[in-house]
């Protein structure tokens, strides 16, 4: 009895050292990052660091945010751009969410309700599209947007990421269709509803799970983007929010502070959306098992 | 010529948008890169480019930068990926058991994951500063070393270093992937192991792993491909440096097309590189013997 406790016991204590030492590595270093961007820059280049900020400050928010006020005769040009960044960043990702779902909820139905003459092939195309490298589309993208005048806007951005994210966008709304009976819509259109107006009303509301699953991985993929938006842009105008905080390093008096600040501003809009929907995406990822 | 049946007309035309999409936005450009590494296409010089054949390919293989940012790569993509891996398990085995705060400890764990790889870069960059970062404060308050180390400025750390950020962004990712397949184990299978007489440790590896081995060849494979095509971190944390000792193969690739406009070179290097993570997934698929893959 004695043994059996022990062992229940140190079987615990393994498992949340274990779990600890794993949460440590994986959240440290971006709690550490928060915090950082809101203290004063003495604090953050003293030795040892500063581990609680005593004395926390928003101004490096107000550097982005307000520059007028933030700034204190210091000038740094790519700080003052990044709420454009961020407009940016977020029209090309809703862009995206929506052009995926209009072209991803049809062909994910198709694949999951029909055999057809050639739905196998179809099925692998798709699957080998998404092993495409981003690195690989860059320069033939770079040469024809370059000709088409598209270079540094946001449709410059847009068509590529279609492809990009359009892929695993099927791939998740097949393995949620799949699992749904196609019982409810046979019995809508037996009572006369046409198998579209049967999508639309059965479908689509069963399948919300997987729907907020396929966007939340559209507008993650699109936000963290960074080779294509990278090359494909040049200024403010359409440059998105990991291009800012990249070329940010290259800024030579750029205050710590800030530089924190920017990887917390580029990086909330996804990391809240992976913490709150957390559930969502995790079983659109891993749902179907492995097989298409 | 046959006859469409009603519901494959049906389905034809519910495939058309997204397949045109995917063939016009993502096929052309790849067959257009094809071209591109067949021609001695240097952007800083006015057209037309000569037709090089196969020349690019034969420069390329045969040039000691492309071997030696292969052996970083591949000395990289086996550091990262074994490291994934095993604490990607771990981890999986330690959230499928239940503990207090399991869903908190869920959700937070995605973090690293969800961010944008160039922030990921920003993050080390900064924890591995030589003056003020957080590991060098950590080490030296705990007097395991006596002065401040450059981590990203020797060449005998600096991919190591690049190698812990990627494993902090892709662990998540593993570890979600291989919870799904522990999930899905039935509890029989450990009953009866159990009846049998099996240890914790025998039904570990006669029960889980070779129940796993979908997901452990999915994850090897999408690692895999993650840690050759490696570019954002490089380009935040190190620009290939110090002393050329990360410049992985996707850096060389970039320098090529985007610092020196050799566009043939560039899109012979994206050929090199797509076909290299194609021949790792083959390989993975026949070791593993997974029936299909997705």
């Amino acid at each position: 009895m004695v043994i059996i406790l022990a062992k229940i016991v140190v079987r615990k204590i393994v498992l949340y050292g274990a779990l600890l030492a794993i949460m440590f590595f994986l959240i440290g270093p971006y709690l550490w990052v928060i915090i950082c961007s809101v203290q004063k820059e003495a604090d953050l280049i003293s030795k040892p660091p500063h581990w609680i900020p005593t004395d926390p400050t928003l101004q490096n928010y107000l550097l982005v945010f307000l520059p007028e006020v933030g700034k204190k005769g210091q000038l740094i040009v790519s700080v003052e751009k990044m709420p454009r960044g961020m407009l940016n960043s977020t029209v090309v990702a809703l862009t995206i969410v929506v052009l995926n779902l209009f072209l991803a909820i049809p062909a994910a139905y198709s694949l999951s309700r029909f055999r057809f003459r050639g739905s196998r092939t179809v099925s692998l195309f798709i699957i080998a599209t998404r092993m495409i490298p981003s690195v690989a589309v860059v320069i033939p993208y770079f040469i024809i947007l370059k000709t088409a005048g598209l270079l540094d806007t946001l449709l410059a951005l847009i068509l590529p990421y279609i492809p990009y994210t359009l892929p695993f966008t099927i791939w998740i709304l097949h393995g949620y269709f799949v699992t749904i009976s196609p019982d409810l819509e046979e019995a809508a259109m037996i009572d006369g509803c046409s198998r579209l107006g049967a999508i639309i009303r059965i479908m689509i509301p069963v399948a919300v799970p997987g729907l907020v699953a396929a966007a939340i991985y559209a507008f993650m993929s699109s936000w963290n983007e960074f080779i294509l938006a990278f090359v494909l842009t040049t200024s403010e105008n359409a440059q998105t929010m990991p291009v800012m905080a990249a070329m940010i390093i290259n800024e030579i008096y750029l205050p710590f502070g800030v530089l924190n600040t920017a990887a917390v501003l580029t990086s909330i809009p996804p990391a809240l959306l992976a913490v709150f929907l957390q559930r969502y995406l995790v079983q659109g990822l891993t749902r179907g098992g492995v097989k298409f | 010529m046959f006859r469409l049946s009603k519901s494959e007309k049906f389905a034809y035309i519910f495939m058309l948008p997204a397949i045109l999409s995917i063939t016009i936005l993502s096929i052309y450009p790849i067959l257009y890169s094809f071209w591109l590494s067949l021609l001695d296409y240097v952007l800083t010089r006015p057209g037309p480019y000569d037709f090089v054949g196969v020349k690019n390919y034969i420069d390329v293989l045969g040039s000691d930068y492309f071997l030696r940012s292969f052996g970083i790569t591949m000395k990289f993509t086996f550091e990262t990926v074994s490291m994934e891996l095993l604490i990607g398990l771990a981890l999986a085995l330690i959230l499928n058991e239940p503990f207090k705060g399991r869903g908190v400890a869920r959700a937070l764990i995605l973090i690293p994951w969800a961010i944008p790889d160039v922030v990921a870069g920003l993050i080390w960059r900064w924890i591995f500063n030589p003056n003020y970062g957080v590991l060098n404060g950590l080490l030296y308050q705990f007097g395991l070393i006596h002065s401040y180390i450059s981590w990203l400025g020797s060449p005998s750390t600096a991919l190591e270093c690049m190698s812990v950020a990627l494993i902090w962004r892709e662990l998540p990712l593993a570890a979600f992937l291989l919870l799904a397949g522990l999930q899905s184990i039935p509890p029989e299978m450990y009953e009866s192991a159990k009846i049998d007489g099996a240890s914790s440790l025998t039904s570990f590896i006669h029960v889980t792993l070779p129940w796993l081995k979908p997901q452990i060849s999915i994850v090897l494979i999408l690692e895999t491909m993650m840690s050759i095509r490696i570019l954002s971190l490089v380009y935040v944390m190190t620009g290939g440096g110090p002393a050329g000792s990360t410049s992985v193969l996707a850096y060389y690739t970039w320098n090529e097309a985007f610092q020196y406009y050799n566009f043939g070179v560039g899109a012979t290097l994206c050929y090199i590189i797509a076909l290299l993570s194609f021949a790792f997934a083959l390989v993975y698929a026949k070791l593993l013997s997974a029936e299909s893959l997705y």
